[in-house]
């Protein structure tokens, strides 16, 4: 009753704000409202654009909107007891005005940096040199400290110790199961399209389930609503084209992109050594804004990928994968109530071949649909995000023998479950977010996930705690000795325990001047169930799976420096992975059936450092990378083994090749280091952006390692000093 | 039409002509050197050395397989040198003298190298002595490269044993005791000598009688010994073999209804104490790991002692039409439903 006769007496303002040149919705916009007497009440806009400011007394306010790069947008607004309005404010771009208004806003807006999460956004990825003119989200990430990706080729990328299964990637709420390319300047998402992506190295909120490590989540940006535009950017790796417009001017809006790789006929050429890729994407979305309160979107990707890892491979070592989604999200602001919700369903498909078109030695299947309902209830100091979901994966695979003591044929596993995760005020600048999932997955029992997520600020202080317990219900099984093997299969846990991984960490981000930023965090991982490859002395691709435990610790640090023309980071990452597992004859082999490992993914020291620069109208990029060595197992040599079951005459006996490994794992590869470089100028003529940029990858040419065949010793090195050469025109 | 400009990426606005431009051009240029300087000496920051060498290397010098037989004149053992390249294939000479001393009498032999040839053209070197292993004895073999790196093993030969098999009874089962105690017995085999029946009147007629298709098939009793005082004891049971017996058939897409039998052997190998695999059976995936039933001193394999021990007899026809065994199809001349009788065969794919 008492709620009722609040609401009564107070009045909201909620809408969304755009930019006026192309309808796209502004994240991060100072939305303030002013009382006659200079009281001030804000909001920060969301991803959407969305803002809502509540339990406003009725009266004349004064609504802004502010935002660097844009004029102030103002409007005045007489609220009624009772009232709801809904505002769509336009913004025009022009000088920043930002200290006009001073929003101390009452939570986390969407370009919040917030613990174990890193928003990225274009211009972010537009910073870091790469083999083209147009950006990629993968070059942003693999700058960052706890990325670990094994090189430039085989599209595969740790984060702070997990598995690249072990990453849960969404492209407008669809799932995709392979987002990187075979190539690893190139993933599914293109700058060009992209609004932000959240990436949370860990320790991620109850909104996401269902994996065990971190979360890609990547928004893409609405087509134009006012005029058509285009772009196409030529380069020796891939060339890109991509159309945008509106099909009614303000209200429906399509975007489409494609790309396709030239690297096979171009690069290959003056890199004189085989690059034999082939790989593209397709990206589509159509927008609607239904009306001040509805917007509706349809989304959809598909991606492929071929190739081989190393030189002079046999056709049966080629591997092919295409991902394909089709999803639509239905965005609505109930007038009558603070809430703020989506509802997500998306088909997501990934096929990956490897050997033979006609005849693959393996194949691997995942198909599932995802329906999700995201809410967002609004309070004064809180607000509260909630939601539940269905997903149901077909999982189907043919093996060829790949794991010798599991045999995958089909599956389908049913998730259902839901959310709760509200946000607390609990004193000045301390913000919690307890949270907890609660899911049900058919034949493996229900579980329940809690998850903590304290924000304390003060001044240029952040400091942030969090941690949670993530279940991980679809598995990604591969073989890890052999790092030419990309192929995953999809599966259930072969043994019905579920990888199961406990996050915690620890931040700490201040900002001393307003052109300088540090922070540090330090993470921990506890890893169970995960599943391995047995150690076997017999040379073979095949192997039988064992279960493993293991744990990841580290530490990343950033120091980030803004200036009018220069632009720089240093990102340093320390970490640690063990896993440790039990196979009872290597206790014959290395005196205890428990070994305690590195995997080949533990890079233990990582350095990124970014230099952008403007020179004589030039924008001059550099980005240097250091990874300390990956771990390997090393060899002890090579001998005969024969089987002595009875007796056997050792004349007649042929018997088998045979490894004597060292300890696994127990060797540390070369470190790798490289620099990149490029030179770009834009031209301008009227609506008409031209981009020309040259640059080199791995300029003082370092014969960076990508595997080595301890059978053969044939050795495959990352690419070596790559000059790169680009064009971008948008009209 | 526009007229071009120079521009830039980033939202700060392109750099305007005013006074400072002779200033902003000497703070771009040293922004140049600076930026220049810096990634140059990036590199210098670490060491250069891209290369990589996989092996760690391994002392020990060889690995060898085989084992003293008593039952044989010639004693062989295969000698694998430990390389830094994958593959059996050792053609040429090998850094190995290969000697074997009889612990009991002081006699030393010095074994001869011999290359073979495998299937698949890999040579091997198998290394052989021509003397008959002495029951009970001790020897010591040792593998020895010319730095002096040797590998060596001490091996019991077990002493003889006395093998009771009652095959004159008109019982499907055979009561088998292996006396003289015996360290360990491998490889217990019952092959049953079986074949397949031909259709005495093929159909049509005039058809050649196709010949019947040999087909041993080999039963294990490892599983099924029993130890009593001085020895071992097991019952071969042919009732349950023969069902062993249609089941490699049927597996092999031989027609498992009409089974002859030519006749069964039981054979087995008496072994030295230490022919002992990790678990008692002879996993590949687990003896296959290094150091696994290995019993050589600075180096790897096995080299064991033993002998081969076997018995063959034919049991009645009573007790072969007891078991299911037959020797004559029923085939009428026409069309038969008996898949024997049928010619061509029925098609059959490999089950296996």
């Amino acid at each position: 009753m008492s709620t009722t006769v609040v609401r009564a007496q107070t009045a909201s303002v909620r809408g969304f704000v755009t930019d006026a040149g192309d309808g796209q919705p502004l994240q991060g916009v100072n939305v303030a409202v002013e009382d006659a007497a200079g009281a001030l009440r804000g909001a920060v806009t969301d991803d959407d654009g969305f803002f809502i400011i509540i339990r406003l007394a009725p009266g004349r306010y004064t609504l802004r909107a502010s935002f660097i790069g844009y004029e102030t947008a103002r409007d005045t607004l007489d609220l009624e007891p009772g009232d709801t309005i809904t505002r769509t404010l336009i913004m025009q771009p022009g000088e920043a005005a930002l200290d006009e208004v001073v929003v101390e806003a009452d939570r986390e807006g969407g370009a919040t940096v917030a613990a174990g999460l890193q928003t990225v956004r274009p211009k972010d990825i537009d910073l870091v040199p790469t083999a083209d003119v147009s950006g990629d989200l993968v070059s942003y990430l693999s700058t960052m400290p706890g990325v670990v990706s094994l090189g430039d080729r085989g599209g595969q990328v740790f984060i702070r110790g997990g598995e690249p299964a072990h990453n849960l990637t969404l492209l407008d709420g669809m799932y995709v199961y392979q987002p990187f390319h075979i190539l690893g300047f190139y993933s599914a998402f293109p700058s060009d399209v992209l609004r932000n992506a959240d990436i949370y190295a860990g320790s991620f909120s109850s909104k996401y389930s269902g994996r065990m490590s971190s979360v890609i989540d990547v928004h893409t940006r609405n087509g134009n609503k006012r005029e058509f535009a285009s772009t196409i950017s030529l380069a020796p790796f891939v060339n890109l084209a991509l159309l945008e417009g509106p099909i009614k001017k303000d209200r429906i809006s399509f975007l489409g992109s494609y790309r396709a790789s030239t690297i096979e006929r171009f690069a290959s050429k003056y890199v004189d050594q085989p690059l034999p890729y082939s790989f593209g994407d397709i990206f589509g979305k159509l927008h609607t804004v239904i009306n001040e309160s509805h917007q509706l979107s349809l989304s959809f990707i598909h991606t492929y990928d071929r190739g081989t890892l190393v030189e002079d491979a046999d056709a049966d070592e080629e591997i092919r994968w295409k991902n394909t989604a089709y999803g639509a999200r239905y965005l609505i602001a109930p007038p009558s109530l603070p809430i703020l919700g989506e509802v997500l369903f998306s088909i997501s498909r990934l096929e990956t071949r490897l050997g033979t078109r006609e005849n693959p030695i393996r194949t691997a299947d995942i198909n599932g649909f995802n329906l999700a309902v995201n809410l967002t209830n609004y309070g004064r100091r809180s607000q509260v995000d909630w939601g539940f979901y269905l997903r149901a994966p077909e999982l189907t695979s043919a093996l060829g023998g790949l794991f010798q003591n599991f045999n995958f044929t089909s599956d389908r596993l049913t998730t259902v479950g839901g959310y709760f995760e509200p946000e607390f005020s609990l004193a000045k600048g301390l913000r919690a977010r307890p949270g907890v999932v609660t899911q049900f997955l058919g034949d493996q029992g229900f579980f329940v996930e809690p998850r903590l997520r304290l924000t304390w600020e003060r001044g240029p202080h952040q400091v942030s705690i969090a941690g949670g317990l993530y279940r991980q219900e679809v598995v990604g099984l591969n073989d890890r000795r052999d790092a030419t093997n990309l192929f995953t299969a999809w599966a259930g846990s072969p043994t019905g325990n579920l990888p199961t991984a406990t996050h915690v960490l620890l931040g700490y981000r201040v900002a001393p001047k307003p052109w300088l930023r540090l922070s540090v965090e330090g993470f921990y991982k506890d890893l169970s169930n995960l599943f391995i490859s047995e150690w076997t002395a017999f040379p073979r691709f095949t192997t039988n799976l064992q279960e493993a435990s293991g744990r990841a610790v580290g530490m990343d640090a950033r120091l980030e420096i803004q200036r009018p023309s220069f632009y720089a980071f240093v990102n340093y990452g320390l970490a640690s992975v063990e896993y440790e597992a039990m196979q009872e004859d290597l206790l014959i082999w290395f005196g205890d059936e428990t070994i305690t490992f590195r995997p080949p993914h533990d890079r233990r020291h990582q350095v990124n450092a970014l230099i952008t620069t403007s020179v004589f109208g030039f924008d001059v990029s550099a980005r240097w990378n250091f990874g300390s060595g990956l771990p390997y197992n090393q060899v002890r040599g090579f001998d005969g083994f024969i089987l002595l079951d009875g007796p056997v005459d050792v004349a007649e006996e042929r018997g088998d090749s045979r490894v004597i490994y060292d300890r696994p794992f127990g060797g540390e590869l070369p470190g790798y280091h490289r620099l990149d470089v490029s030179v770009e100028r834009v031209f301008v003529s009227g609506k008409t952006i031209i981009t020309l940029q040259g640059g080199a990858i791995n300029v003082y040419d370092r014969a960076n390692l990508f595997s080595l065949d301890l059978f053969t010793l044939r050795r495959t090195d990352q690419l070596p000093l790559t000059p790169t050469v680009g064009l971008k025109v948008s009209f | 039409m526009g007229v071009w400009v120079c521009g830039r990426k980033s939202p700060i606005p392109p750099h305007s002509h005013t006074p400072t431009q002779n200033a902003k051009a000497r703070g771009g240029r040293t922004r140049l050197v600076s930026f220049t300087i810096l990634i140059l000496c990036l590199p210098l920051l670490l060491g250069c050395d891209d290369t990589v060498d996989p092996f760690v290397g391994e002392e020990r010098p060889f690995t060898i397989w085989g084992f003293l037989d008593a039952g044989a004149d010639t004693q062989k053992v295969r000698v694998f040198t430990i390389e830094e390249r994958l593959g059996l294939d050792r053609s040429g000479p090998i850094d190995a003298v290969v000697t074997s001393t009889d612990l009991d009498t002081g006699e030393q032999r010095q074994w001869r190298d011999s290359e073979v040839t495998f299937a698949d053209s890999s040579v091997g070197h198998v290394f052989w002595s021509a003397f008959r292993a002495e029951f009970g004895h001790r020897y010591r073999l040792e593998v020895a490269r010319s730095d002096g790196a040797v590998s060596s093993v001490e091996v019991a030969v077990p002493g003889p044993v006395e093998l009771l098999l009652d095959d004159n009874t008109n019982r499907t089962t055979v009561p088998v005791t292996i006396l003289g105690s015996p360290p360990r017995l491998i490889k217990v085999e019952v092959e049953y000598d079986a074949s397949t029946v031909t259709p005495a009147n093929p159909w049509p007629p005039g058809s050649p009688r196709p010949a019947g298709i040999r087909f041993p098939v080999a039963v294990s009793y490892n599983d099924d010994l029993d130890r009593i005082a001085g020895g071992w004891e097991t019952e071969i049971n042919m009732i349950r073999d023969f069902g062993r017996v249609q089941e490699a058939f049927e597996r092999n897409c031989l027609v498992k209804d009409l089974i002859a039998l030519r006749r069964i052997e039981l054979r087995l190998l008496v072994a030295s104490e230490d022919w002992d695999p990790p678990g008692g059976t002879f996993d590949p995936d687990v003896l296959v790991q290094p150091g696994a039933f290995s019993n050589v001193e600075n180096g790897f394999g096995f080299f064991g002692g033993g002998f081969t021990i076997a018995e063959r007899w034919t049991p009645s026809l009573d007790v072969l039409q007891a078991i299911g065994y037959t020797f004559e199809a029923p085939c009428a001349f026409g069309p038969q439903d008996i898949p024997a009788c049928q010619l061509p065969p029925e098609p059959c794919f490999d089950k296996e």
